[in-house]
């Protein structure tokens, strides 16, 4: 018997097939892997087993039931609960009331009629207090470490997870599906979760986790099931193949897991970047960057590591114009462009590639064209007297969309019609394009599928070999090792200690993170 | 009576339908619906519940007959902005016009100005207490107060409790915050969004009831005097949270009052009091809007979060 079976699954937006003939096994009591690239249907498929979309063709079997699932509702009364890569919590609830919501325990009264009749009536009045403790106990049962009354704003990304996790664990749910979990976790919370993954997997609970990260297949899964262009390619097991298999099958070619970053003698170049003694704080009056300085010179990559949350994000937004500092300074070429606008910075030549990009890079309910052309409307080719210069850009963007490697599902399309790679390969196109000086760069991939990472570490590099100087932030270690010359690493908003990236260890980078600072000058 | 006594007793009158129209407000604004058609609702509020009132010549009855209707036009706005997907504030606006239209229309068919309210004594229906007449302030706080002012104090309350303590006002705040989140919960969005537009309207329509019978006695197309538009910006300022919308409120009422109490004295320059309530909504508005503002060095990014 199988947790979850189904039978020649089909599922088709228009034209275009997004899950072609899908049958898959799911084993009870296992962890199944589920990879593939960009839009290769892997969320199609999982949002067809919890309801959120309704099969072309095909049938889904759940425990040898054949089911009909016509809302989420209906997989959840099936056992089978979903997280979603974005989660589904209200920000303003608290822990437990976001674990209960839809579902909650409210008061009932009695009242009895005829002689030993009772009627239970429903008063929509929330037991609070037994929903706290109820919530309260499954948290310690599940050593979790969260505070049941908090509310889901103020929990870090991986506790929001937990939460997600505890709503399904509350619901009774056997089958877990996990929507690329790891892509917004920091390094230890990945740890963490794959420690609580393997412990709800010896309740007896089936899960299938949905990735692009090969890694942690090989660390976790059972079993795997490759999918490519919407169609199952390969069932491994785990244990019988390598990441090196899995990446040849996914993309279709072998793929460099490694970038081959060429260091080079940066004695001779000039100082480009700088930043002097800068400080913020947030709208809570914390000091979030704490006198940071640092210099880049032409043709480096300076890499900003550290646990998410220690200042990164603020500290990118100062240098990209976003937010105003409290004090210190920042030169470029030694004029000072502290406070400067993004349109002033991109103008004078520095680059922007923002962390949150459908927030701050794209806008999604634009075409694809309309965002690739964004940064360069004081453009005459683009922009004349006011009006669009509908071939040139058509030129313009077909030529990017072609050298950027963008793949489009419909070509006049929305933003919302890419996938998150593609989406990213949008902005990189429109800032490398403008041949910037200086590239400011936060968390340039994340949460994209290897295919897309390649190419834009391979972008970066090639873009720092003409002399061009990238600001590196990213949460992602392996990114930061293989691509900076230097490191700085943040720790509570400070430069806890700079290492010379061809010689440091994950270990001396680790201990810097956790704010051990001993970090050899360079 | 003594001036202080004067104003606080005028800042309980002007504020009470300011205050109803603002609670009945911000349950829309909690489904993130700013509903700019409160002074309708609170029109035909006062419109039907004069009909009751005229023709019937009782409290009661009028009450109710304020009351069907009130949730009826509830009905017919929820329709509109859930089923028809309207956009709300054309709606919104859709249902001002009307509103005057609507009264003049049957004003007209009557034959009549006015609708004379009299009928039902209201001073009768005041509540003193004996014994605290004398005492100042306190003499202005609790006494000389009609009805609607402890009906309202019973809504206010219930609103809380409603908001803290049940499913019905958690799904209200989920629907506002994330209307897909409250879905892939499995909760009927659209009966939460029906009900709570329903019951808004009703609250708004006690409004219009206050006004028309309570207070100036007298139904004409032009009572509410925008007194719907300040409860929009009470709520507005008060974040939608009850209790700080009820502050909001009381405040504009408070400007009211003073407008109108220095009018009573110096008749001269009566026409520029009147703008007194008014400025004081600017002058909130421009604060409330700068101190959130101050806090966050972000540029560009004007909304919380």
């Amino acid at each position: 018997m199988f947790a979850i079976k189904t039978v020649a699954l089909t599922k088709k937006f228009g034209e275009f097939i997004a899950n072609d003939n899908i049958s898959i096994n799911v084993e009870k009591g296992k962890i199944l892997a589920i990879v593939g690239e960009n839009g290769a249907g892997k969320t199609t498929l999982m949002n067809m087993l919890y309801g959120l979309l309704k099969p072309t063709s095909g049938e889904i079997y759940v425990n040898d039931e054949k089911v009909d699932f016509r809302s989420p509702a209906d997989a959840i009364k099936h056992g089978i609960g979903m997280v979603h890569q974005h989660f589904k919590l209200v920000p303003s609830l608290t822990v437990y009331e976001n674990i209960f919501l839809g579902n909650e325990d409210v008061f009932e009264l009695d009242i009895k009629y005829r002689k030993d009749k009772v009627f239970k009536l429903k008063t929509g009045f929330i037991k609070k207090k037994e929903e706290k403790e109820i919530i309260k106990n499954l948290i310690e049962e599940n050593n979790f470490n969260i505070d049941p009354s908090k509310k889901v704003k103020d929990l870090t990304v991986g506790a929001k997870q937990k939460v997600e996790i505890l709503k399904m664990l509350q619901r009774n749910a056997d089958i877990l599906i996990f929507d690329e979990p790891t892509a917004v976790l920091i390094p230890q919370e990945i740890e963490e979760f794959f420690e609580n993954v393997k412990k709800i997997k010896e309740k007896g609970k089936t899960i299938i986790i949905i990735t692009h990260k090969l890694k942690e297949v090989m660390e976790i899964s059972d079993n795997v099931y490759v999918i490519k262009q919407g169609k199952i390619i390969d069932y491994l097991k785990t244990s019988n193949t390598s990441e090196a298999e899995i990446a040849n099958l996914m993309v279709g070619r072998s793929v460099l897991l490694k970038v081959d970053k060429k260091y080079r003698d940066l004695s001779n170049e000039k100082v480009i970047y700088r930043v002097q003694n800068l400080s913020t704080k947030d709208k809570d009056g914390k000091t979030v960057v704490d006198n940071v300085s640092f210099e880049i010179k032409s043709g480096e990559i300076l890499g900003v590591a550290g646990v998410e949350g220690n200042g990164q994000t603020p500290l990118a937004h100062l240098l990209t114009g976003m937010m105003l500092p409290t004090s210190g300074d920042i030169y470029y070429k030694d004029q000072r462009i502290t406070s400067f606008w993004p349109k002033e910075l991109r103008k004078i030549g520095l680059g922007i590639i923002p962390e949150d990009r459908y927030l701050y890079g794209l806008c999604e309910e634009m075409s694809i064209t309309n965002n690739l052309i964004a940064s360069s409307l004081d453009d005459e080719n683009i922009c004349k007297r006011g009006i669009f210069q509908t071939k040139e850009i058509d030129r313009h963007c077909d030529n990017l969309i072609d050298k950027y490697d963008i793949r489009l599902s419909e070509k006049k399309g929305n933003i919302s019609s890419l996938s998150g790679g593609n989406a990213q390969k949008i902005i990189i196109a429109r800032e490398l394009e403008k041949r910037p000086d200086v590239l400011i760069c936060s968390q340039p991939t994340r949460g994209i599928d290897i295919g897309a990472i390649e190419f834009i570490h391979n972008s970066l590099l090639n873009y720092s070999k003409n002399g061009k100087a990238i600001l590196l932030i990213s949460s992602e270690i392996s990114e930061i090792m293989s691509l900076s010359d230097r490191i700085i690493v943040m720790y509570k908003g400070k430069i806890i200690g700079e290492v010379d990236a061809k010689n440091t260890t994950l270990e001396e980078l680790g201990l810097l993170m956790g704010g051990v600072g001993f970090g050899s000058q360079t | 009576m003594k001036v202080i006594d004067v104003i606080l007793i005028n800042t309980f009158i002007f504020a009470l339908p300011i205050v109803l129209s603002t609670l009945g407000g911000l349950i829309a604004y909690k489904l993130n619906i700013v509903n700019i058609g409160l002074e309708g609702f609170m029109l035909l509020g006062g419109l039907f519940s004069g009909l009751g009132v005229y023709y019937t010549k009782s409290y009661v009855v009028g009450l109710l007959i304020c009351l069907i209707f009130s949730g009826l036009i509830g009905l017919i706005y929820a329709f509109f902005a859930i089923k028809l997907k309207s956009n709300f504030i054309i709606t919104g606006f859709a249902i001002n016009v009307i509103a005057g239209a609507l009264s003049a229309y049957i004003l007209i068919t009557m034959d009549r100005k006015d609708l004379d309210l009299n009928v039902v004594n209201a001073e009768n229906l005041k509540l003193v207490f004996s014994g605290t007449e004398n005492i100042p302030i306190l003499n202005g706080l609790i006494n000389s107060h009609s009805p609607m002012f402890f009906i309202t104090i019973i809504i206010f309350i219930l609103l809380v409790v409603i908001f803290n303590s049940t499913r019905f006002g958690t799904y209200i705040k989920v629907i506002g915050e994330n209307e897909k989140a409250a879905r892939a919960q499995g909760i009927k969005v659209d009966l939460i969004k029906y009900l709570a537009l329903i019951l808004s309207a009703l609250i708004v329509g006690l409004g219009g009831f206050a006004i028309a019978v309570e207070q100036i006695k007298l139904f004409t197309p032009d009572i509410i005097a925008g007194t719907g538009f300040i409860a929009i910006a009470a709520f507005y300022c008060g974040n939608g949270k009850p209790s700080s919308s009820l502050l909001y409120a009381l405040l504009f009422g408070l400007a009211k009052a003073l407008a109108f109490t220095l009018a009573f004295n110096m008749p001269q320059v009566e026409g520029i009091l009147k703008i007194v309530p008014y400025v004081a909504i600017v002058i909130v508005l421009t604060v409330t809007a700068i101190i959130k503002r101050r806090k966050s060095l972000m540029r560009g990014v004007y909304q919380d979060e």
